[in-house]
């Protein structure tokens, strides 16, 4: 969390973490000029960044991609989350190398002005295996680069999270567009069975790992069928279920809520963080503050507000204990309204 | 407290998270690995073809012009024994004429003279082309004439192949074939490189021909649809200024 903005807000993880990241793209530029050193000797420079930043742009595309269903089904992989924006800009950069190098490659020094030439060199719109497989390429990159220059907490402040988060799931459709760039534009080439094989695995592993994150999630839904007792009231949980400093969301009448337990008293708050809507219910009450797993992103657990000097807020929810069961009230209380903790009694 | 909890600001992560996240990160580089070893080795393999990119040279010889512009070096320039015949290219995606019509120095005519140009050698298989890198100043020295080169005799073919623009096949892109290149290839045979017809499937060897229409002219925008695709051509087989070359009617191109 940060209250002013900076161009990043460096700590000792995000260092660890581009460190890492530094070392494996590097391994992969590394690996991939050494085998064409080997393999391919006749290679043109050209050729040779164009297939290297193809090739590590797709690969941390995917990689990108399977780690938010990856956290989703194993919070072990959380810390790969933490940083995922700088991971995501470095993509783009290899993305836009793969880019401009191939239009300045193929579609520069012509008769007519590159970018047009992109769009109206091969005409053949009506054919799949013919179709102009570079104009697919060309829009993932225009959505690449916008996610690119607004991946900063500025941006999402600015354009709200909900249009940030909206403008940022474009990655799928950029996703979809690239792989079939690849189908209809390399593969047509290097048609060897193989390839075709590692571009399906790799579609069908990131879509395997969202269809199991998003099974998970409506499975759970899917138990979440209360009782009315009285007065707007549903028993949802016991107190045991819930360890301490943990909490528990529930889906309770088209609300998403986080019930946590501490300091042996219950509060309740939306379940969906102000930043980058992570699961609040699977953070934790670390130092008094509710903690999203996503970003460490915290909030009081009595107002839902974030502590001074930050000024995100969540709806409140009352609660209730009887007999060792927790109630809650559906009714969202305004972002940041008080509601007095429910004292644990044996 | 619960199980172990993952806070990024906090300046250490639970030894849980960092051993769950090493063993992942060294799978998926041993894969990561592997998937680039598949896709480099399984790669089709480039030409031996070269462009002689910032290795600028001059070349003497005689010029021939129409119905593309060929220079007949003089002996010991070519890189092939035998083939002396080096069709002339210009900078980037255009053909050579418009550099030529364009030279400051005086010429007439410039078909069938001697000249002296500088440029860059791009061969392969046989061919010779040279880039005209300097455009119209590539044109340094215009001798005495020549007699004009003869041309062949014609005869009929009919055969299988694919249209390439030969600047890139033969030294300055790889691949330069196929999809992958059709655009750039467009551009350049739009741009007044000759459309070469390269006979033969992949893997075999090749026989090129430089495609002229029915009245011998340079053949551009009209095939400029059939270029990098597999197609079936019909004409008339003859030789020019040491080229071979195929006159067609471009309405009778089929695809393969």
């Amino acid at each position: 969390m940060g209250v002013e903005y900076a161009g990043v807000l460096w700590n000792k993880q995000k260092k660890q973490y581009d460190k890492i990241m530094a070392f494996a793209i590097l391994w992969m530029v590394i690996l991939f000029v050494v085998l064409h050193l080997v393999f391919q000797p006749d290679f043109t420079a050209e050729t040779l960044i164009i297939r290297t930043s193809a090739f590590v742009a797709f690969t941390l595309l995917n990689f990108i991609l399977i780690i938010g269903p990856l956290a989703r089904l194993q919070p072990a992989f959380l810390p790969l989350l933490y940083n995922r924006r700088h991971l995501g800009v470095t993509m783009f950069f290899f993305a836009a190398i793969h880019g401009i190098f191939s239009i300045i490659q193929f579609h520069a020094l012509g008769n007519i002005n590159p970018i047009v030439s992109v769009f109206l060199s091969n005409t053949k719109y009506e054919a799949i295996s013919e179709f102009p497989f570079q104009v697919l390429g060309f829009f993932a990159l225009i959505i690449l680069f916008l996610m690119a220059i607004t991946s900063h907490d500025f941006w999402l402040k600015n354009l709200s999270p909900k249009f940030w988060k909206g403008l940022h799931m474009m990655v799928y459709l950029a996703y979809t567009l690239i792989v079939l760039h690849v189908a209809t534009g390399i593969l047509q080439y290097e048609n060897n069975l193989l390839y075709w094989m590692l571009l399906i695995g790799s579609f069908g592993l990131v879509a395997g790992l969202h269809l199991a994150s998003a099974w998970k999630e409506r499975k759970w839904r899917k138990t979440q069928v209360y009782q009315l007792e009285k007065d707007n009231f549903f028993e949802v949980a016991t107190v045991k279920e819930i360890p301490d400093n943990c909490g528990k969301g529930i889906w309770i009448a088209d609300q998403n809520i986080a019930i946590f337990k501490y300091n042996n008293c219950l509060s309740a708050v939306n379940n969906v963080c102000r930043h980058q809507m992570g699961p609040l219910a699977e953070g934790q009450v670390v130092e008094g503050c509710i903690t999203c797993p996503w970003h460490g992103y915290q909030y009081q657990p009595e107002d839902g507000q974030s502590p001074p000097p930050f000024h995100e807020k969540l709806e409140t929810y009352q609660l209730a204990v009887l007999n060792g069961k927790i109630w809650v009230n559906p009714d969202p209380m305004p972002e940041g309204t008080y509601v007095a903790p429910i004292k644990i009694t044996d | 407290m619960g199980k172990d909890f993952y806070i990024g600001w906090k300046d250490e992560a639970p030894e849980s998270n960092k051993k769950n996240i090493k063993r992942l990160l060294i799978t998926l580089m041993v894969i990561i690995s592997v998937i680039a070893m598949v896709l480099v080795v399984f790669s089709k393999s480039f030409t031996t073809h070269t462009f002689e990119f910032g290795q600028e040279k001059t070349f003497s010889g005689v010029l021939y012009v129409h119905p593309f512009p060929v220079l007949k070096l003089d002996k010991g320039q070519s890189p092939y024994k035998g083939n002396d015949y080096a069709l002339l290219v210009g900078y980037g995606k255009f053909g050579a004429s418009t550099y030529l019509q364009g030279a400051k120095i005086p010429k007439g005519d410039l078909s069938g003279k001697r000249v002296t140009i500088s440029g860059t050698l791009i061969y392969g298989d046989g061919k010779v082309l040279i880039e005209l890198t300097e455009k119209e100043k590539s044109l340094l020295e215009i001798e005495n004439t020549v007699p004009p080169s003869a041309f062949s005799e014609k005869n009929r073919a009919t055969m299988n192949g694919e249209i390439i623009d030969p600047k890139c096949w033969f030294g300055v892109m790889k691949p330069a074939e196929g999809k992958v290149h059709k655009s750039c290839a467009i551009r350049c045979i739009s741009g007044g490189i000759p459309p070469v017809f390269r006979m033969g499937d992949s893997g075999s060897s090749y026989n090129y021909y430089v495609l002229l229409d029915e009245t011998g002219n340079l053949l551009r925008e009209e095939i400029l649809p059939y270029v990098g695709e597999s197609i079936k051509v019909q004409g008339s087989l003859s030789e020019i200024n040491g080229w071979p070359v195929l006159e067609i009617d471009p309405d009778l191109i089929k695809y393969q």
